[in-house]
């Protein structure tokens, strides 16, 4: 792909913001120069991004930045919407995404020298969560957030990238004996207990991150990557029902012992015992994404504001609503093209760990957006985690930046230094 | 005449639904470039296959046995596969009847265009070139790897 087309598709990208910006003000009566000030220059800084890349010789895939700058642009546009005094915070953190991509596209060319350290980076991201675990401040219900000083951030955010880090070094230097040492029960494969060690971990931590900080869609996300990541290293299909299976009996004690959990699943088989108390949230949701029909009410003339935390969790919700299944499916569609990019990168990748790492990457990509969309559409039960890139909150979209940088670098075809 | 309001939402409609004609816009330029892609790989690939046969011939690799010590190894050469196992164990592809070496011991795996030699955590180790195989190795044509007793040289 040309540099031409990548700004053609920056420049449209742009365009979409700069349209929803200018239709979402003409709605609300007031037009801000500032709020379009921010959004050109936001344009400026995606072109010169791209510009960035090229000129440092980076071959990296080239509708991966023009994908992310359309989310960026889908998600300023509603929360200007939503929460207009969260917009130019929104606008920064999206800068600062996108410094952090060009600095994970240049800093992971030299990815195997990093995965050298493979058990520091998965140290560092056990000790993230344990810190939040401990030292958790409890901000919109869930207890994953990190007070430093002025900076409020969530730790599980990063953590899921250096755990993936961990995970596709370890797996790439042990996938012979995933595969092969094993002895097999019917239809399971029972490899040597220290190859486990680590899903084991993996499970154990997603089970802690259950219990102590009640963050559910975490717990997925982490065991769900790691259960797909050793399938994708070992191409046994025997490891997927082991962490089926581990999966369901962590769930049902869960749902035995802690009533928050027992909550969140009667509100997804039965919403309409208690619509107007506990099921607020997603009987609001499934009014407001109901209301879009096809071409939606169009933005500034819904009602999402009645879905408590619609500018995060619920941001899906909004698009539906305003932009009705058009716009909520171009963001699907969205989606599935970054993600099926990613998976691209990952098959024509030169050695198993750059494979790994950018699998692992759309992975975690993938299960997201599905926790997340499916939780707001009643498909699965309801769990907090961010739409990437489009929910409102600086460490998600710095942190989806990086996974975007990282899948980059992986996408670069270079001679491998073996 | 227009007023100024009636203006003003008709601009606001306009834009509404450009935000939306954008956004396929843009979809529909991205799925032609993901197409164009893919219709490029499976030319390649295409080209690949015809050019198969001269490729693997190009490519076959064999473990010739050096020194095979007081073990009787049952051939003098093997030819290397997608994946060889190594080991004292029956269902091993190279079977080395040596009881210094472990059931399941080393693994010879071919990735893309290269062979690659991994120790199955075994519990004398691998040896390559006389050091002890931590990590996944890259074979070189004329590389030697020990497995207990027994030596062999790698052929391209």
């Amino acid at each position: 792909m040309d540099t031409r087309r990548e700004c053609a598709l920056l420049l449209l990208a742009g365009a979409v913001l700069l349209a929803g910006v200018l239709s979402v003000e003409l709605a609300g009566g007031t037009v801000d120069y500032q709020a379009l000030g921010v959004a050109a220059g936001l344009t400026l800084a995606w072109l010169l991004a791209a510009f960035t890349l090229r000129r440092a010789g980076h071959g990296g895939d080239g509708l991966l930045l023009p994908l992310a700058a359309v989310l960026t642009a889908l998600g300023l546009i509603m929360v200007l919407r939503l929460k207009p005094e969260l917009y130019f915070v929104q606008a920064l953190w999206a800068a600062i995404g996108l410094a952090a991509f060009l600095a994970a596209a240049f800093l992971f060319r030299r990815a195997e020298r990093w995965s050298e350290y493979k058990y520091f980076w998965g140290l560092a991201g056990i000790v993230l969560l344990l810190a939040t675990a401990l030292f958790g401040v409890d901000i919109g219900g869930n207890r994953n957030w990190l007070i430093l000083g002025p900076v409020h951030f969530q730790p599980s955010e990063f953590a899921k990238l250096l755990i993936v880090l961990f995970l596709a070094a370890y797996l790439s230097e042990r996938r012979e004996v995933l595969t092969f040492a094993t002895r097999s029960f019917g239809p399971f494969v029972l490899p040597q207990p220290r190859v486990m060690a680590p899903l084991l971990a993996v499970w154990g931590l997603a089970m802690l991150m259950l219990v102590a900080q009640r963050d559910l869609g975490a717990a997925l996300l982490y065991f769900g990557t790691a259960t797909i990541m050793i399938y994708l290293a070992s191409g046994r299909a025997g490891y997927l029902w082991w962490g089926t299976g581990m999966f369901a009996v962590g769930a049902a004690l869960a749902y035995a012992l802690y009533p928050h959990v027992r909550v969140r699943i009667d509100i997804w088989l039965d919403p309409w015992t208690d619509p107007s108390g506990k099921a607020y949230q997603i009987v609001q949701s499934l009014f407001a994404l109901g209301s879009g029909g096809v071409l939606g009410s169009g933005l500034g003339y819904g009602f999402p504001r009645l879905i408590p935390e619609v500018h995060t969790d619920f941001i899906f919700a909004a698009i539906g609503e305003e932009l009705g299944l058009a716009g909520a499916g171009a963001v699907m569609m969205l989606y599935i093209l970054m993600v099926y990019r990613a998976f691209r990168v990952a098959l024509l990748a030169p050695t198993p760990f750059r494979a790994l790492l950018a699998g692992g990457l759309a992975v975690l990509l993938a299960l997201q957006v599905l926790v997340i969309v499916g939780g707001v559409t009643k498909f699965l039960p309801l769990t907090g985690v961010t739409l990437p890139l489009v929910s409102y909150g600086g460490s998600s979209v710095v942190a989806t930046f990086i996974l975007l940088g990282m899948v980059l670098a992986m996408s670069e075809r270079r001679p491998a230094d073996a | 005449m227009p007023s100024k309001v009636v203006v003003l939402n008709f601009i606001g409609i306009v834009l509404q639904y450009a935000v939306l004609g954008l956004l396929y816009y843009f979809l529909f330029m991205v799925l032609q470039v993901a197409y164009r892609d893919l219709r490029g790989e499976r030319a390649a690939g295409r080209a690949r296959e015809e050019a198969a046969p001269t490729v693997a011939d190009r490519e076959s690799a064999r473990l010739v046995v050096v020194d095979a010590g007081p073990v009787a190894m049952s051939k003098p050469a093997y030819e290397l596969a997608e994946t060889v196992s190594i080991g004292r164990g029956e269902e091993n592809d190279i079977v080395v009847a040596d009881s210094f070496v472990s059931h399941e011991h080393a693994l010879i795996t071919r990735y893309k265009h290269g062979f690659w030699l991994t120790d199955l955590g075994s519990t004398n180790g691998t040896l390559h070139n006389n050091r002890r195989v931590g990590q996944e190795i890259l074979l070189k044509d004329g590389d030697l790897i020990a497995v207990g007793a027994v030596t062999f040289r790698f052929a391209r």
